[in-house]
């Protein structure tokens, strides 16, 4: 029964996005207000019956229905509430159906705020999302339906997998897919303004907030991706440079390098042409990205395995690059722009080398990720990289985007006076000069920390430098007090000063990745009351705790842990057998702090004796704190403008 | 004109750092493909090798206090010995393919220094992090 409904929510979906696509072709062609009309209607009732299946699932879910395969697969009656509404995206047809869910949410955005009536710029994007729309209805009708039924429905799910059972699995993956199906939209505005030649086409800025969003969103999919990995599955580490994560990062990077040129277009300075690209890229990127996970052409341990519908994102990216090619070609002369003067030392010079820096790293990340397919092709031999070619080809890349962030605040449009140029770097510069030579004085021989620390005090400076002179400056002009002018003078440039935030963020969050540069880690067999040394630590053992409780067994050690005499807490790591499951789901324990992460995996026991493995991470805290500096940052950009009190 | 010059210069000369950085990035860390028998019958000593074969699972050894981990790679005519020296991940029991990667060391015997799992169907998206 619900299956049916679940089944005919996704039938009625797809008819009304197939009327709202006609009644909006003939109603724009023939200039009707009442097909128009009625494709909005349309439109909307297709998000409504989306809606509906998304709601039949969830509630199958919740109260496992095991009726439905989908369900008896990734859930048990004994599973926690939270982690049966995560099972909705735990499998293939439901992250299909949320993320169907979303793109159409987001139509209901574009249809009904007033920015995009313009010329009825909101029909023809709409109507994009909802062909894609349809790409991904007939997957769900067709290929993957999370309404299938088994018959009879057994007893029992099969559960979710322990590995899944983690707040990671709660909160990753809907808002990975918030920034992966957010890049449509842009993508849509742009192309409908090219294609139809609006008169007021402006799309550099009514793109902006949603390349924004789906920025801050597809970074904080990846940081939680990380934090995930790091404090819950045990991996080890937040990042691991494996296929599945490079793809993530290929739209970030490129719709980073178009926030910064999109600054340029919004100043009149061009780069219309260079920016519809990376828009294209972009979006063709999380297609590309889904197209990886879903396709298994490479190995990953995020694998999905082989399966069909690859070959459909396969031939949805090919479509998507051919469309791509096909509107510049046809409107290359309407958004060519002239030719302009550019100073080196210049904003747009800054700029524009922070994108070449970007797609640089982007083309050797991809050639890195790609490249088993290269060699087979090339070489005849498939052939793999791992981490140690990403660390070298893109940790000088970094470090150069690092260093620009230090000198962009110093430069003008246009062009910089050299004198001012050197002035304003002069601080800046002895701090991170000075940081470097102090670090390797005390003792820090890691010539590639060194740079990184130094390079990070530098941008600080250089930043803290830009707001405080012009704090200053605006006091003066004001005579408000101190507390006041730097309130108000950030808020008065709020899009910079935000953007500035983000990028104290990106540097915290150097700092923190640099970090790993000296962790270290040691493998002790202990029995109770014996003590473990590592770094400037002491852990004391002292002794196993078996616990039975719902069908579960955990078997805890706890480590007391000193810093010479002085008791710094515990660490608990646990091992969690389920009577349903033969594998085990290990707890790591982790004593955070700023300074370093004390990270204990229990590995294994003998009666009272255990196998435990201890390890140092210095600063990782630094990335989850820098990542909370950047969103802030990027909310500080978003929130709404005040509206204009009219000036007489 | 001077401006052009510069720009080009530059970024001739960032190309070429950066086509070195891909040259050595290559070399150092390329791991190549065999297959279980191509190892029992070359010579392959010293070579990052990465293979892929089903675990034979009577022939699974975890020392804990090492730690090692042992067990014996298969791809149904051939079979290699595998020793890791680092913590058995969890649901190394329950799978079936694996890839590893690592070098050839004496008696034929495989070091593995990178473990990587596949899940049967069963939990289609078993060692995952969800759905991309």
């Amino acid at each position: 029964m619900m299956a049916s409904v679940g089944m005919i929510a996704l039938y009625f979906a797809l008819i009304t996005t197939i009327y709202a696509i006609v009644t909006a072709y003939i109603g724009m062609k023939q200039q009707q207000q009442n097909y128009i009309n009625s494709s909005r209607g349309a439109t909307l009732s297709s998000f409504l019956m989306v809606a509906m299946a998304a709601f039949v699932l969830l509630y199958a879910l919740i109260t496992s229905d095991f009726r439905l395969a989908y369900v008896a697969d990734y859930t048990s009656r004994d599973l926690p509430l939270l982690y049966k509404i995560s099972a909705f995206w735990a499998g293939q047809a439901g992250s299909l159906l949320l993320w169907l869910l979303m793109i159409s949410g987001m139509t209901l955005i574009v249809q009904y705020r007033r920015v995009y009536r313009d010329e009825q710029a909101d029909l023809k994007i709409v109507s994009l999302v909802n062909l894609i729309k349809l790409f991904f209805l007939f997957l769900l009708i067709t290929m993957t339906s999370p309404f299938e039924t088994v018959s009879p429905a057994p007893m029992d799910g099969m559960g979710l997998n322990p590995m899944l059972q983690s707040l990671g699995m709660v909160v990753h993956p809907p808002i990975l897919f918030l920034g992966y199906s957010g890049f449509l939209i842009p993508f849509g505005i742009v192309v409908v303004d090219l294609l139809f030649k609006h008169k007021h086409a402006a799309w550099g800025e009514k793109v902006r907030p949603w390349v924004l969003f789906s920025w801050l969103m597809l970074s904080a999919g990846m940081v939680t991706g990380g934090n995930w990995a790091y404090t819950e599955l045990g991996w080890g580490g937040y990042w691991a440079w494996d296929p599945v994560e490079n793809a993530s990062l290929f739209p970030w990077l490129t719709s980073t390098a178009l926030l910064h040129t999109l600054i340029m277009q919004r100043q009149q300075k061009g780069m219309k042409v260079w920016n519809y690209l990376l828009m294209a890229l972009t979006f063709i990127l999380t297609i590309f990205g889904t197209f990886l996970t879903r396709s298994g052409v490479l190995d990953s341990v995020h694998a999905f395995g082989d399966n069909q519908l690859g070959q459909y994102f396969l031939a949805l990216l090919v479509g998507l690059i051919v469309f791509t090619v096909y509107v510049l070609i046809a409107r290359y002369p309407q958004i060519r722009g002239s030719k302009q003067e550019l100073g080196i030392l210049s904003r747009e010079a800054g700029l524009i080398l922070t994108n070449i820096l970007l797609l640089l790293i982007c083309v050797g990340v991809f050639f890195g990720t790609m490249f088993p397919l290269i060699s087979t092709l090339v070489l005849g031999r498939k052939i793999s990289l791992d981490q140690v070619f990403y660390n070298q080809v893109t940790i000088p890349i970094w470090l150069s985007l690092a260093v620009l962030m230090g000198i962009c605040p110093v430069l003008n449009w246009k062009r910089t006076e050299g004198v001012r140029f050197r002035n304003m770097l002069l601080v800046p510069g002895v701090v991170g000069v000075g940081t470097t030579l102090l670090l390797y004085l005390i003792g820090l021989h890691q010539w590639m920390a060194v740079f990184s620390f130094g390079i990070a005090a530098f941008v600080v400076a250089a930043i803290g430098q830009d707001y405080l002179v012009g704090v200053w400056r605006y006091r003066r002009e004001s005579g408000s007090c101190i507390v006041s002018a730097m309130i108000r003078f950030f808020a008065q440039r709020r899009q910079r000063y935000g953007a500035y935030t983000v990028h104290i963020g990106v540097i915290v969050i150097l700092v923190g990745i640099t970090g790993s540069i000296f962790q270290q880690e040691v493998t002790q067999t202990m029995k109770p009351g014996e003590v473990l040394n590592l770094n400037r630590y002491r852990l004391e053992y002292s002794g196993l705790q078996p616990l039975t409780e719902n069908g579960y067994t955990h078997v805890a050690a706890t480590l007391q842990v000193y810093e010479g005499d002085e008791p710094k807490g515990t660490v608990r790591s646990e091992k969690v057998f389920h009577d349903r499951y033969r594998q085990p789901a290990t707890e790591v324990g982790i004593l955070s702090g700023l300074r370093d992460d004390l990270y204990f995996n229990l590995a294994g026991w003998d009666g009272d004796v255990a196998h435990v493995q201890v390890s140092l991470h210095p600063l990782t805290s630094w990335i989850w704190i820098g990542s909370y500096i950047l969103y802030l940052g990027v909310l500080v950009i978003l929130w709404p403008r005040k509206r204009q009190t009219a000036v007489a | 004109m001077k401006t052009k010059g510069i720009l080009i210069a530059g970024i001739v000369v960032a190309l070429m750092v950066f086509g070195f950085l891909i040259y050595k990035g290559v070399q150092n860390s390329a791991a190549y493909y065999y297959t279980l028998a191509e190892l029992e019958n070359s010579d392959l000593a010293g070579k990052h090798l990465r293979v892929k074969g089903e675990l034979v699972k009577e022939s699974v050894i975890w020392e804990p206090e090492i730690p090692r981990l042992r067990f014996m790679l298969t791809d149904g005519t051939s079979q290699v010995e595998m020793v890791y020296h680092e913590v058995i991940p969890d649901n190394f029991d329950h799978s079936t393919e694996l890839i590893v990667e690592g070098t050839l060391g004496e008696g034929n015997q495989f070091t593995v220094s990178k473990l990587m799992l596949q899940c049967p169907s069963k939990y289609e998206n078993g060692n995952s992090k969800g759905g991309e």
